[in-house]
């Protein structure tokens, strides 16, 4: 049986593959996988895993950390808050069927039409000292007294919090589990490849809400923050055939002959395109 | 099994093979003596139709690919031999001879005497048929500086680039179809340009030398050495004399073995664009270990991805 019996064209990418395009994806945009306060990104020493970069990201300017405000003290109106980073590293793919690493019970066994992922994710945060903390306190205490923090405003805007400043970054990493398919959708670009999270899981951390809540808040991260920067245009799978003859490439639509487009198969993710003849 | 494949299927190779064959369309010019007469021509061609079929052989067949000469334009040198009429006595007398001749003329004493365009666009035909292989290179633009990255190359517009090419197992070119109206303006001109030639000559003169030369058009034909098949003596003079069928195989095997590529792709190859403000620099993916084969379905491309 060919590749395009029932399509113009066939295109496969083998998990070996995505895991090597993982590699250079984590060189060339290591921002997309490192998160972090603005003192992260100016102390990159300081992260909770080194980040190795391609030379043309330093060439060109590019941050290695994508920058967040710090994560706010509660009881000081916004005014003060913690540095912290957030990274995602040593990322695994596995395609049905899923052989690559073992997955945990409750992600086990994968579905058919589905990808399976593993990675590190590491959280550091910058731990004020306790002296500077006491007065910081006093200060909030002042300030307080003085009106100038007034918790009833809670419309009004805010600048982000100031981090308070620390010597150590406390870093602990837990080993996360996400199962995905591929939705295909329309946008003004054309037809785009949109994974989608489908099941997430880390592994025994006690207790179980403390699981949950961090489950919760790294699927949110992949959900919101992640993903929707991984998308990719179907063309990008086919090399520009399309714009090479001039014509259009469109997904080969579903049908008994091609019930999965794309298919996350054979550990293959596979496309198949019709050209519009 | 290769990180990447993509699979063509014939349908699309053919369209592959379009837009090379569409793209295809060198000239040439040139003269040469052949004794009797003499020819200049300026020709080019481009090619149309054509059908593909790929071979589990991991090769391609293309067979019947038209050779539309255009523009053919040629230019005969004749030198017919030389006419002189007149010159006899018209009157003479005795002991002392001829007092009054007929004045003498004679025409054809150049050479050649008479040059005759000949515009045969697209009255020629020839068929290519051939087997190629796909032939899988690299390659380095010229206008890439030494110092550039990659990216600065991408930039640029200047990225060095994987490319396929037909590399021709065989080929072969026959001269098909001389359209019947290639005999009909060799006729045509001729008879224009001995006309012209012997305009100056008063209306006797020029039916005398007619009536001495027979139909003109036959002692050109002649000269020309065109015996009784008109596409016989073109196919001589198009493919041997000139070479130009010879030219066109080079032409075609050399454009498709290297100047026009049936496809191509970026190395590194960009998998995610120019994002952002900043902007963030785009992903882009070394590709190695490129190969192309072809069954009698579809050409596969496969690749790595390089380190």
């Amino acid at each position: 049986m060919a590749l395009t019996d029932h399509s113009d064209v066939f295109g496969s990418v083998q998990e070996d593959g995505f895991n090597r395009i993982f590699q250079h994806l984590l060189l060339q945009r290591p921002s997309l996988f490192s998160y972090g306060t603005q003192w992260f990104q100016s102390n990159p020493q300081h992260l909770c895993h080194r980040i190795k970069f391609h030379p043309e990201v330093q060439r060109r300017g590019n941050p290695l950390v994508s920058v967040e405000d710090p994560l706010p003290v509660p009881g000081t109106g916004g005014r003060f808050g913690l540095d912290f980073c957030a990274q995602l590293v040593d990322v695994k793919l596995d395609l049905h069927p899923n052989n690559g690493f073992n997955l945990p019970g409750e992600l086990d066994p994968l579905p058919r039409q589905q990808g399976a992922l593993t990675a590190r994710f590491c959280v550091g945060l910058r731990c004020p000292d306790a002296g500077l903390s006491h007065q910081l306190g006093d200060q909030v205490a002042f300030e307080l007294e003085q009106g100038k923090i007034d918790p009833r405003q809670d419309d009004a805007p805010r600048l982000p919090p100031t981090p308070i400043p620390g010597e150590r970054v406390i870093c602990f990493c837990l080993d996360v589990f996400a199962t995905f398919g591929i939705d295909r959708i329309i946008t003004a670009q054309g037809e785009v490849l949109v994974p989608r999270l489908r099941g997430f899981e880390i592994v025994d951390i006690r207790p179980e809400g403390l699981e949950n809540a961090m489950e919760c808040y790294v699927e949110a991260t992949l959900r919101v923050g992640i993903l929707p920067r991984l998308r990719f245009a179907v063309d990008v799978f086919i090399d520009g055939l399309g714009d090479f003859l001039g014509l259009a490439p469109a997904l080969t639509p579903l049908s008994p002959d091609v019930p999965n487009n794309p298919a996350i198969e054979e550990d293959q993710l596979k496309v198949f395109v019709s050209l519009g003849f | 099994m290769a990180d990447f494949n993509v699979a063509a299927s014939e349908r699309t190779f053919e369209e592959l093979f379009a837009r090379v064959r569409d793209s295809i369309s060198p000239s040439t010019m040139g003269s040469r003596d052949l004794g009797p007469f003499s020819v200049q021509w300026a020709a080019g061609f481009r090619l149309e139709g054509g059908s593909i079929e790929l071979q589990a052989d991991n090769s391609v067949r293309i067979s019947e690919l038209d050779v539309v000469y255009d523009p053919l334009s040629l230019t005969l040198g004749v030198d017919i031999p030389r006419i002189c009429i007149g010159g006899f006595c018209i009157f003479a007398l005795p002991f002392v001879g001829c007092v009054l001749r007929a004045p003498r003329i004679c025409i054809f004493e150049a050479d050649p005497d008479i040059s005759l365009p000949l515009n045969i666009s697209g009255l020629v035909t020839s068929e290519i048929s051939g087997a190629f292989r796909i032939n899988t290179s690299y390659f380095v633009d010229p206008g890439r500086l030494p110092t550039m990255t990659d990216l600065d190359a991408f930039d640029a517009g200047v990225p060095n680039k994987w490319q396929f090419f037909l590399d021709p197992i065989w080929l072969d070119i026959d001269l098909i179809d001389t359209s019947d109206t290639v005999g009909n303006i060799l006729d045509a001109a001729i008879d224009n340009v001995v006309d012209g030639l012997l305009g100056f000559l008063p209306g006797w003169a020029r039916d005398l030398i007619k009536a001495i030369l027979g139909p003109i058009v036959d002692l050109v034909r002649a000269v020309l050495d065109i015996v009784d098949d008109l596409d016989e003596w073109l196919s001589n003079l198009l493919g041997v004399s000139i070479g130009l069928f010879d030219w066109v195989a080079t032409q075609v095997a050399d454009i498709l073995a290297a100047q026009f590529p049936i496809f191509e792709f970026d190395d590194p190859y960009q998998v995610l664009g120019y994002s952002g403000p900043v902007p963030l620099i785009p992903v882009a993916i070394p590709l190695r270990d490129v190969d192309a084969v072809v069954d009698d379905d579809e050409m596969t491309i496969s690749a790595n991805v390089g380190a």
